[in-house]
């Protein structure tokens, strides 16, 4: 017999398994259940058989195929070597051809039945010879077992009538066929198993498979096949049901529609246990490895273990078992609504205990609150009182050349006097330098690709990144929490607290000069300056308005709502992403094209006022009076592509109400509006060749405006 | 460092408002008549920070202390205040008052003597404030521009104010006089002026307390038939608190002073806030009844002139426009109701805006005091800049015409230092207002920016051109 079965030869060893010894079954051939002898020939020396009567012909052949059936070497009978290599394959037998012809009719067929049980006799001990099958196939092939012991029985019982003289050959036979098909139907599946290298939650899919597709009116096999399928099952449930009220894993033999991602450096596990990324890759689904009867709650069940395993990480004083109700004895069930409500139940206690452990011992709403505090700067008073502090110099220089502690001593330092020194959660905030600025971390586009994969390209060092462009917050969030605001959210957290925090930077250089024309008032300066410094101020006011209190504020209060409503951990989760990505999607810094406008724009209202705050700015009205003209120009000009653009891209996606708004608040009086209405007026007039940017901006804007 | 406002109180009429806006203030802050926070004003605030720090100080045991200066040239009307329940409220350093004084007499021109002969002591006072505070963004002045004191004292601080601290903000709410019944301050029209003009020259915005109207709107909108000058202040506290209360508990924007009264104000010259609160209740908040109050209801009533606090007379809605508008709504307000409501405006021109610039009706939406209770859902304050204030000054310049045209009572100027050599600075005062309304007017029309180059370009400006 060929040593490696067929049937374990998928396996390897899972990690860690189990270490026992387990001993050879094949070195002792007679704890195995198939045949032990098998030879090409009857025995020569035997006289045939059909030399004898008919009487003495059927006992001698009855003794023999009770003896085949039970496993034994017989006399008429001879079992003939496998034909095909490993174990499977029909055992095919010899009889003595001189049998009397009704006798070797029924012969054949009885020996059909002790074929089958060969052949799962085969199986189970393969099974039984390895120990990397794992404990369903185990089952499986216990369930075999007994089956098989079961005929023997049934054999014993023949044999018992065979010797009181009760047993004839007609009446072996009419009581063996029957079984045949019970015998048929095990060695299908003991064949599917061996072509497929089926186990674990396959081998269960199998099983259910068969069971939904049993033909009707063959009610004795199919309740034959749902108790070997409870058997089989018993371990996968014991795991599921550990899994799912207690977030055990236990599963040597990776059987489990779940894995565990092995990690190579323990070292790094330690340390990385409490993030995001540690738990979003440390349980994985096994496809193969899920039974078709659950694989609609497979998601569930993967997040209600590891839910409960986050917990366990958390040190709470939460008990797992309390929290979860009292378990059910998970079993196999032919309902599938039946797991349905066990593993939603699992999971909504799961889910929920978690989601409790991160609002009551957490105080997740709070630090949600701090947040917004901090990144979407509701409550503002600070921003300008730093920048107060360190314009003047430290935001202005190169990153080389800053000292960043310095720059953060004087963040703090503005803080004290905010209310938001009463935050209790104010230390999870840290002013923070990113190497990029704001729009190339935004032109690395793919806003999803943390910036650890900055490869530095050429245009990167080229420009000089100016402190201020790359200030911005960061965190430390602590576990669980990490969870929900994890290194994308974090991100993007921090995405709009630059996009405000460069509004904040304009407004507060406007108001300088704004507070300079003020103390000159009556001077060319204030003359001249003024209209430029008020369209630059409605651009940044009317911005920030959209984005904090017509985009920011109202998906927050709608997160805010959902989440006082919120069961589930997952619902929290969602809730905060979507918050998260809409205000990204409607402050405008996902759209491509807008952004590089907006910057453009803002670009724009920068030099202006770097000129503005210049000394050396020229005071003859002469020369100023032109200037700023081409400021304004040039700032109306972008205001317009901008504004053009914004109508363009909500015209594209009907359902963009937001950007409506936005365009409504940058141009409330219609100042530009009018002004390309002025403009292409005169262009037809003098039909003069006027860009073509503003034309189409002219049309767009105002089919923009006109809509509502 | 917090963005502190020292509160400068002046004459009977500032200082009376002023006591009003502090009592205010102690109400929702939690901080009682002695400077304490009330049981609880700590936990009650529950991560609603507000920030006091702006209007007060805390003194070496904690209790709250105003930053807040009271002058004047009398003892009434402060030692009522020192009588009061208020008492312990103030540091009594601060108060300033001529003991044997008998006021200004309701002469511009002698409060602007006293107020130099004072100016030594006031200063000291003032400059200790400025030196108590980390990071003075500026100073508000609380005054009526038609008496003695708070007209011309008011003046000669203003001046210095300006002169000494010239990077700081002024802001001042101004109490113009009534000019529907006959005053007992005949010599009201030339006070008037002379203040105007530094109110034009040297106050960064000038928020305009026009009585007129605020005796009309009690009377109207209160239903209060003579109304007492308890209800007035009660008015113009609303108001002064309101306008203050992005500053007390900070929002997403409008937080510091500058934010919030530069985008009123597009060019320098152009500073004279006029206001409008809905809605209104009065002292006992019995009448003027409930009403229900939806944010475009607010809004669109903060819009009709009706309710602004200037009275504007004959004036002409198509003649004018809004230069700027400043809306602070408190209470339930959902970011989608103002933004709907936004629109509406936009759609239905509800607000004819000028049209030499961008110009956009802004809303802030400030948080509410914790510790007052209002019986309304909403209520808003509109601070709008309005070319539609000349109508105003141009009566008020009617007035000063017509009593100088007669020489009345000038005698009692003639006899004061400032007008020793001649009446010179009534006529540049009366110069500067008129360049005021012709400027006002000129921003109503579209050519506004051109106007006033062409202006600057007639008159000298400053230096070669």
């Amino acid at each position: 017999m060929a040593s490696t079965s067929s049937y374990s030869s998928r396996r390897n060893m899972v990690n860690g398994g189990p270490s026992h010894v387990i001993p050879s079954w094949k070195a002792s051939p007679y704890l195995r259940l198939d045949y032990k002898e098998r030879s090409t020939s009857l025995k020569e020396s035997l006289a045939p058989l059909g030399d004898l009567p008919i009487e003495a012909q059927e006992r001698s052949m009855l003794r023999s195929l009770l003896n085949i059936l039970q496993g034994f070497s017989a006399t008429y009978v001879c079992v003939k070597p496998l034909d095909t290599e490993g174990d499977r394959g029909d055992q095919s037998f010899i009889m003595d051809d001189s049998l009397d012809y009704r006798l070797k009719q029924h012969s054949q067929e009885i020996l059909r039945v002790a074929s089958l049980n060969s052949h799962l006799a085969r199986f189970v001990d393969s099974v039984r010879s390895t120990s990397t099958d794992g404990m369903i196939v185990q089952a499986f092939a216990a369930a075999l077992r007994n089956f098989i012991q079961e005929f023997g029985h049934f054999v014993g019982e023949r044999e018992e009538a065979f010797d009181n003289g009760q047993l004839t050959m007609q009446l072996l036979y009419s009581q063996l066929t029957p079984l045949t098909r019970p015998f048929e139907l095990m060695v299908s599946l003991v064949d599917a198993i061996g072509s497929e290298a089926l186990r674990g939650g396959g081998l269960l899919s199998l099983l259910w498979t068969r069971l939904q597709t049993f033909p009707q009116g063959r009610g004795a096999e199919q309740s034959m096949l749902l108790q070997i399928t409870k058997a089989t099952s018993a371990p996968f449930f014991r795991m599921l049901q550990e899994w799912l009220y207690e977030g055990s894993f236990q599963d040597p033999y990776g059987e489990f529609l779940i894995a565990i991602s092995s990690s190579k450096r323990m070292k790094d596990v330690q340390k990385s246990i409490h993030t995001y990324h540690y738990w979003e890759n440390r349980y994985k689904l096994v496809p193969a490895m899920v039974p078709k009867f659950i694989e609609p709650f497979a998601d569930k069940i993967l997040r209600s273990g590891k839910y409960l395993n986050i917990i366990k990480q958390c040190d709470s004083g939460l008990n797992l078992r309390q929290q979860g109700g009292v378990p059910v004895q998970l079993v196999f069930h032919l309902d599938v609504r039946y797991y349905d409500s066990h593993i939603e139940g699992a999971y909504l206690s799961a889910s929920g205990c978690l989601l409790n452990l991160m609002l009551n011992e957490k105080d997740l709403l709070a630090k949600l609150r701090s947040f917004k505090h901090f990144f979407l700067l509701d409550q503002d008073d600070f921003i300008a009182e730093f920048l107060n502090l360190s314009m003047m110099d430290d935001l202005k220089s190169p990153m080389q050349k800053l000292d960043t502690t310095s720059l953060f001593a004087l963040f703090d330092e503005s803080l004290k006097s905010s209310v938001l020194s009463a935050d209790p959660y104010r230390r999870m905030i840290k002013p923070s330098l990113k190497t990029m600025d704001f729009l190339q971390v935004l032109e690395k586009g793919k806003v999803k690709d943390s910036e650890r994969s900055s490869s530095s390209s050429s245009s990167e060092k080229n420009t000089v990144n100016f402190a201020l462009n790359c200030f911005t917050l960061d965190c430390e969030i602590e576990f669980p929490l990490c969870l929900i605001v994890n290194d994308e959210a974090k991100m993007y957290y921090q995405l709009l607290f630059q996009n405000i925090f460069r509004l904040k930077l304009m407004e507060w250089k406007v108001g300088r000069i704004w507070t300079k024309c003020n103390t000159e008032r009556g001077s060319s300066f204030a003359l001249f300056c003024s209209p430029v410094v008020q369209q630059m101020r409605e651009l940044v006011k009317s911005l920030q308005h959209y984005f904090c209190s017509e985009v920011i504020d109202p998906y927050w209060q709608q997160m805010m709502a959902a989440i006082r409503q919120a069961k589930t951990f997952d619902a929290v989760f969602d809730e905060h992403s979507d918050f998260i990505k809409s205000c990204s999607k409607d402050c405008m810094i996902t759209t491509e094209e807008i952004v590089r406008l907006l910057a453009s724009t803002l670009d724009v209202c920068n030099s202006c006022c770097s000129k503005l705050m210049d000394p050396n700015l020229p005071r003859q009205a002469a020369r100023l009076g032109p200037m700023m003209e081409r400021m304004r120009d040039k700032l109306t000009e972008r205001m317009v592509c901008l504004l053009a653009n914004m109508s363009d891209s909500r015209q594209n996606r009907e359902s963009d109400y937001k950007l409506v708004a936005a365009i409504h608040r940058l141009d409330f009086n219609q100042y530009y509006t009018r002004f390309l209405a002025h403009s292409s007026r005169l262009a037809n007039s003098t039909s003069s060749s006027s860009s073509s940017t503003r034309h189409h901006a002219s049309s767009s804007l105002a089919s923009a405006t006109s809509l509502r | 460092m917090p963005r502190e406002i020292i509160t400068l109180q002046l004459g009977q009429c500032g200082n009376q408002i002023g006591n009003e806006f502090w009592k205010k203030l102690c109400k929702e802050h939690g901080i009682d008549t002695d400077g304490r926070l009330i049981n609880g004003a700590l936990t009650a605030a529950g991560g609603n920070y507000d920030r006091k720090d702006v209007f007060f100080y805390q003194a070496d045991d904690d209790h709250y202390i105003p930053r807040a200066v009271l002058m004047d040239l009398e003892p009434r009307v402060i030692n009522t205040i020192r009588n009061s329940e208020y008492a312990k409220l103030y540091n009594p350093e601060n108060l300033y008052m001529d003991n044997q004084g008998g006021g200004a007499g309701n002469n511009w021109a002698a409060g602007y003597r006293l107020g130099e002969q004072h100016s030594e002591k006031v200063f000291d006072i003032i400059n200790r404030e400025a030196d108590g505070s980390d990071g003075l963004e500026g100073f508000c002045l609380c005054h009526s521009i038609a008496g003695g004191t708070g007209s011309g004292m008011g003046s000669y601080v203003l001046e210095n104010i300006h002169d000494r601290f010239p990077k700081k903000i002024i802001q001042t709410y101004s109490i113009f006089p009534n000019q529907d019944e006959n005053s007992d301050v005949v010599v009201g029209p030339y006070n008037s002026m002379l203040t105007l003009r530094r109110l034009a020259e040297h106050a960064d915005c000038v928020v305009v307390m026009d009585n007129t109207a605020l005796h009309n709107i009690a009377a109207e909108r209160l239903r209060i038939e003579k109304p007492t000058n308890d209800e007035i202040n009660n008015i113009v506290s609303t108001v002064m608190s309101a306008s203050t209360s992005t500053l007390r508990y900070p929002s997403y924007m409008h937080n510091d002073l500058i934010s919030l009264i530069s985008p009123l104000i597009p060019t320098p010259n152009l500073h004279f806030i006029m206001t409008g609160y809905t809605p209104l209740t009065s002292l006992d908040q019995g009448t003027g009844g409930i009403q229900k109050t939806t944010v475009f209801d607010v809004m669109r009533r903060l819009l009709q002139t009706k309710n602004m606090m200037a009275s504007l007379g004959k004036y002409n809605e198509a003649e004018n426009a809004f230069i700027s508008i400043l809306n602070i709504l408190q209470g339930e307000v959902e970011s989608g109701e103002v933004q709907k409501s936004l629109q509406r405006i936009r759609e239905r021109k509800l607000a004819r805006f000028i049209e030499w610039g961008p110009a956009s009706l802004h809303v802030a939406h400030s948080r509410k005091s914790p510790f007052v209770s209002t019986n309304h859902r909403v209520s808003g304050l509109m601070m709008t800049n309005h070319t539609g204030v000349h109508v105003l000054f141009d009566s008020m310049l009617k007035q000063y015409d017509k009593l100088k045209k007669k020489g009345a009572f000038l005698d009692a100027f003639k006899r004061e230092p400032k007008f020793a050599n001649g009446l010179e600075d009534m006529d540049e005062s009366r110069e500067v207002v008129n360049n005021l309304i012709q400027e006002y007017k000129a921003a109503a029309k579209p050519d506004y920016i051109e106007w006033a180059r062409t202006k600057f370009s007639a008159g000298a400006g400053d230096g070669p051109l």
